[in-house]
């Protein structure tokens, strides 16, 4: 095991290290420049080049970089060329926020996922394997944006339940607060990581009850809510984890759209505005940070299986 | 085996743990809709002193020299000027206790008052205002205030509350006083570009609380400041991503005012808010016609753009009636707007397509900032009439970063950019890049044309009030001649606001003045 973490431990700062690079390469390359935000579109030349000195910006490319890889190889990941506030703590205000609305989406969608696929591969032809298939499709072929609008509109507007725009209240500090400011982002989110379970759910369940070990189960007499669900959901777990898996670290820096429709202030949102202010230093410490979640959620993903399945752990 | 069992027990644990998921955000929701950050609704009587404002522009520092959009909205909420300007652009003390202008125009001494505290704790002194004066005079680091201060020639400070400006020449007194009421007053120590990047050092009405970057600007009133007890107590700001996100704020109760509100979501508020539209003339949307590029190079060409710009559909269609139409880039009560160039510069298609008639090139590139709908939605009704005779003009969609780089190196065909000051004295319009006298984008090596230059010049000095006709209309001329500015509309600015909101108001320059405002 403790091999394994290291060598996931290497692999993951090789990652960090190529992803930095191209991340550099490819933010430099688009047009645009950020101390024009700062000096302002009549800015004339002598002014932007005094920002520029002063930001640092007039060193070449790969002296810019050399000067951050050192300097957050000792955590220091520069300051956000538009605000001049810590990258790290703007990242410490965007980051729990959007941990805890993925932590609301998984709960949301795997309440929803896990009963319904479950019960559609018990009843493949019955009318909530059939409603359930509709549901999926619709809800996949919704975008995301379109799905929260509607729902702004709708609890917010015309039901006045909910305020329109969602702001970040940390769960320990009020979770009633924390429930209602998140709920429709994350319900938005939830329903469509729903959709793309059901589907998985459905079939892995499926698989794991046409296997012969079930049909010895049911021969011992045990009750059919009990094979499904201590014998043939624990053997369709292995995918089912992968994908909610795959999801969670798509939703890590991938929920820009959601965010700016609920003005959600987290990570998505966060390197969408400076990558179009082109604050190099923000984009850079956002995306590391994406990378590093993506990573490590693969890991403990890969060590989960070795948790869900014994074949695993002996290999 | 018995399925009916287990099929019971399946949808009963379903429905219990699906319930659970629909009870929580509904008992949530029997509280009400939240208005304030924490998630709860405010008390009647705190809500009073707060006033939530949402902005689809982020404030990224709280530098009053840059006068950038980003900074606009807080510029007056957070500094205090030497003068004001009130709605009819006559000049009201703020700092200043008095000035006196000399007989000849060649110097300024300012009286200060001696009750003014910057946020920072210290007393406004001479020393501050000299220093405020030096840093707009550097071409460097005076950013949007370089380029009118070059008329000052020395500052000193004769007295200990008095200041003397020193012209480079005979200097208009409305110049004059457009440099005052442009002038923001700073503490010494903290009026530096990287120091105000992330703090105030001004002594405005309200100084800030609370700041996260991209998401809110909370701002607390100074206490005891120099002109009167500010009405209400607090002020949040709540930075929003997308204008429909703002809007669906401002309606469902939650923000008090909102900023910037797109024309088409105004027109379909206007009758549930209150709202104020743009000081007349305080921001135009010029076409922006590059010299330097094909076929825009010809002038014939540039002139025959004139004919082709129907602003009132502009008015009519895209800002929903907000603004107006400006062919001439002036405040509509400038002394420089002349109604008898309407003929010269009015909507003809038929006289656009006479002059491009013997045009070498019949098409064109346009570029257009594509996270601006309302550009977009103007450039193509250019397009459209353009086509109508003949001419192609093709429009070019860049992200807002590569927009504004493109913008400043003059890199473009046509593009549709905003000009302050139209309503201020007219050389101040050298401020915005399109009309500087020198490094100017828009024309080979950098130089406009010596008639601007020296209308521009003459409007600097001159105080007869003959000359001063005959160089409005020299300027004229050379503008509608050389067509490389050419007016579209008055850009609406709306500012939204609850009913029960009173004395919201807003300065020549559109930013905010909250200071009496109060529910």
């Amino acid at each position: 095991m403790v091999a394994y973490l290291l060598r996931r431990s290497s692999q993951l700062l090789l990652t960090l290290l190529l992803s930095s690079i191209a991340v550099f390469a490819i933010i430099y390359a688009v047009p645009g420049s950020p101390e024009l935000t700062i000096a302002g579109p009549n800015a004339t030349p002598e002014q932007l080049e005094f920002v520029r000195e002063r930001l640092g910006l007039d060193k070449p490319v790969p002296v810019q970089y050399l000067k951050w890889l050192v300097a957050a190889v000792r955590g220091d990941l520069g300051h956000s060329l538009a605000s001049q506030v810590p990258v790290t703590e703007l990242l410490g205000q965007r980051f729990p926020a959007t941990v805890q609305l993925i932590c609301f989406t998984l709960i949301i969608g795997l309440i929803l996922a896990l009963p319904v696929g479950g019960y559609a591969a018990m009843r493949p032809n019955g009318i909530v394997a059939r409603a359930a298939s509709v549901a999926q499709i619709v809800l996949l072929a919704t975008p995301s944006f379109w799905l929260g609008i509607l729902f702004i509109w709708i609890f917010g507007l015309r039901l006045g339940w909910f305020v329109t725009y969602s702001d970040f209240v940390p769960f320990p500090q009020d979770p009633l607060a924390a429930v209602k400011s998140s709920a429709l982002p994350a319900l938005t989110l939830g329903l469509f990581m729903a959709a793309v379970l059901i589907r998985f759910v459905r079939s892995a369940v499926s698989d794991a009850l046409r296997e012969p070990f079930i049909l010895a189960v049911r021969a011992k007499g045990i009750p059919e809510w009990r094979v499904v669900t201590r014998h043939a959901f624990r053997n369709a777990l292995l995918p089912i984890v992968t994908v909610v898996g795959l999801q969670l670290g798509a939703f890590v820096g991938g929920t820009v759209v959601t965010e700016s429709i609920f003005n959600y202030p987290g990570l998505g949102r966060l390197v969408f505005t400076s990558v179009v202010a082109r604050d190099y230093p923000v984009v850079q410490g956002s995306l590391l940070l994406v990378v590093t979640c993506f990573v490590v959620i693969n890991m403990v993903v890969d060590l989960l299986y070795a948790v869900l399945d014994p074949r695993v752990r002996a290999d | 085996m018995n399925t009916e069992l287990s099929r019971r027990r399946l949808l009963s644990l379903s429905a219990l743990l699906g319930g659970s998921m629909v009870a929580a955000p509904l008992l949530s929701a029997c509280s009400g809709p939240s208005a304030s950050p924490s998630g709860t609704a405010s008390a009647g009587a705190e809500k009073k002193n707060v006033i939530t404002i949402g902005s689809a522009v982020d404030v990224l520092n709280f530098d009053p020299y840059s006068q950038t959009t980003n900074a606009i909205i807080v510029l007056r909420l957070l500094n205090a000027w030497l003068l004001n300007y009130d709605e009819d652009l006559k000049p009201q003390l703020d700092t200043l206790k008095a000035y006196e202008i000399s007989a000849d125009r060649t110097k300024c001494l300012l009286t200060l008052r001696d009750d003014v505290t910057f946020v920072t704790g210290k007393k406004m002194t001479a020393d501050d205002v000299v220093f405020a004066f030096e840093r707009a005079r550097d071409p460097k680091t005076g950013f949007n205030l370089a380029s009118p201060s070059q008329i000052i020639a020395s500052v000193t400070s004769p007295a200990a509350n008095q200041v003397e400006l020193t012209f480079t020449g005979p200097t208009s007194r409305t110049l004059i006083e457009d440099l005052l009421v442009g002038q923001p007053v700073l503490d010494k120590a903290g009026n530096t570009s990287e120091a105000l990047a992330t703090a105030s050092a001004s002594a405005g009405p309200y100084r800030v609380l609370d700041r996260k970057p991209g998401q809110s600007l909370t701002l607390e009133a100074v206490p005891n400041w120099y002109r009167g007890d500010v009405a209400t107590k607090t002020i949040e700001l709540r930075i929003f991503t997308d204008a429909k996100a703002l809007t669906s704020g401002l309606e469902s109760g939650a923000l008090d005012l909102a900023v910037y509100v797109p024309p088409r979501d105004g027109q379909r508020l206007q009758s549930r808010f209150n709202f104020l539209d743009s000081f007349p003339g305080s921001a135009t949307m010029l076409l922006r016609v590059s010299t330097k590029t094909a076929p825009f190079s010809d002038r014939t060409v540039r002139q025959a753009l004139w004919h082709a710009i129907d602003r009132d559909r502009m008015v009519r269609d895209v800002l929903f009636g907000f603004g107006g139409a400006a062919a001439l880039p002036w405040g509509p009560k400038s002394p420089a707007q002349d109604s008898s160039y309407t003929d010269r510069i009015d909507y003809n298609l038929d006289k656009a397509k006479a002059m491009l008639a013997g045009a070498s090139q019949l098409t064109g590139k346009a570029m257009v900032n594509g996270s601006d709908p309302v550009s977009i939605s103007v450039m193509q009704i250019i397009q459209s009439d353009l086509k109508k005779i003949g001419f192609d003009l093709q429009i070019e969609q860049v992200d807002a970063g590569a927009f504004q780089a493109r913008l400043v190196a003059g890199d473009f065909g046509v593009v549709l950019g905003q000009m302050g000051g139209g309503q201020l004295s007219l050389p101040r319009i050298t401020q915005n890049s399109l009309f500087r006298l020198s490094n100017n984008p828009l024309w080979p090596n950098g130089a406009p044309p010596k008639a601007y230059v020296d209308a521009i010049t003459a409007l600097t000095s001159d105080e007869d009030q003959t000359k001063r006709q005959a160089a409005f209309k020299q300027l004229n001329d050379v503008i509608v001649e050389e067509a490389w500015a050419i007016g579209t509309y008055f850009v609406p600015q709306l500012y939204m606001y609850k009913k029960e909101l009173q004395n919201v108001k807003r300065d020549h320059q559109n930013a905010l003045v909250l200071d009496r405002a109060t529910f």
